[in-house]
């Protein structure tokens, strides 16, 4: 994995630091059990609207950990027109 | 000559038999019935070290060897002592043996490049990432605020912009991000990713 050869210059809301991030998650935190993820309707609220949603009912940082969420998140962004 | 150890048989002529008979002057001659009695008494354990230590007992008996110089070495300059003394130092000096042997085995272990470790162990590199992003992201964000979390969170997740969240925590954006700057730091240096440089006139 080269993710510390290649430096990417980042924007002013640190889009690509957050890419990234979302890359590693993807490769390397699968979650196919779905173990500890927060419900389709709390992740669809979240993209929403994200102040609504408390880190808690997020459980904490586990979207930061698991690829199935992730990928759900940017389905929603998608649908939403965010990307 | 055979010596016997806990019923092993070594047979002669190897270096610990010549230790026995050559390696200890005349003056010295009572430190040999105790260092036998003590190397005798040690050998199982100093076997069982090796197995534990270095995975095998080859190098064992070589070890031992080097502990039993050691250890006529030291009891040269000292008074006569009960076997039980000589038991401790026999078995200190060859467990220092063992260590030694040990730092020896890794340092030959990691030589070569990244490249040929990855050769050597591409089964085991996917896993080790996953456990290292685990670790890292919780790790990062441990001294992280709730209100900075929820901060962070919804950049990831939600693609929110800094300015909206400034907005929504009625504050600025460079405040948000300055508060967040260690992690965001962090992150950077884990995933390779430079901060874009500010311009002069806005600074």
């Amino acid at each position: 994995m080269n993710i510390h050869r290649n430096f990417l210059e980042d924007d002013d809301n640190d889009t690509a630091l957050f890419e990234r991030l979302q890359q590693m998650v993807l490769q390397n935190c699968p979650n196919p059990e779905r173990i500890g993820c927060p419900s389709p309707s709390i992740l669809k609220a979240f993209v929403d609207d994200p102040v609504s949603v408390s880190p808690a009912e997020l459980n904490d940082l586990h979207i930061l950990k698991c690829a199935e969420c992730t990928r759900e998140l940017m389905a929603l962004r998608a649908k939403l027109g965010f990307e | 000559m055979n010596i016997s150890y806990a019923g092993e048989c070594m047979t002669s002529p190897s270096p610990s038999d010549l230790l026995w008979v050559i390696g200890f002057k005349p003056q010295g001659r009572w430190i040999v019935p105790l260092v036998r009695e003590a190397v005798r008494a040690e050998w199982p354990l100093a076997r069982t070290i090796a197995r534990a230590q270095l995975g095998d007992e080859m190098l064992a008996r070589e070890l031992m060897e080097t502990a039993i110089e050691q250890t006529h070495e030291y009891l040269a300059s000292q008074s006569p002592m009960a076997v039980e003394g000589v038991r401790k130092i026999l078995n200190t000096y060859y467990k220092n043996a063992v260590r030694r042997q040990q730092r020896i085995s890794s340092r030959l272990v990691l030589r070569g490049s990244g490249a040929d470790l990855e050769l050597l162990a591409p089964s085991v590199q996917p896993v080790t990432n996953g456990i290292d992003a685990r670790l890292d992201v919780d790790s990062i964000l441990r001294d992280t605020s709730t209100e900075m979390r929820h901060v962070l969170l919804a950049r990831y997740g939600a693609r929110t912009g800094w300015d909206e969240l400034a907005k929504n925590l009625n504050t600025s954006k460079d405040a948000i991000r300055m508060a967040s700057r260690r992690e965001l730091e962090r992150l950077r240096n884990r995933l390779g990713v430079q901060q874009r440089r500010k311009k002069k006139d806005s600074d």
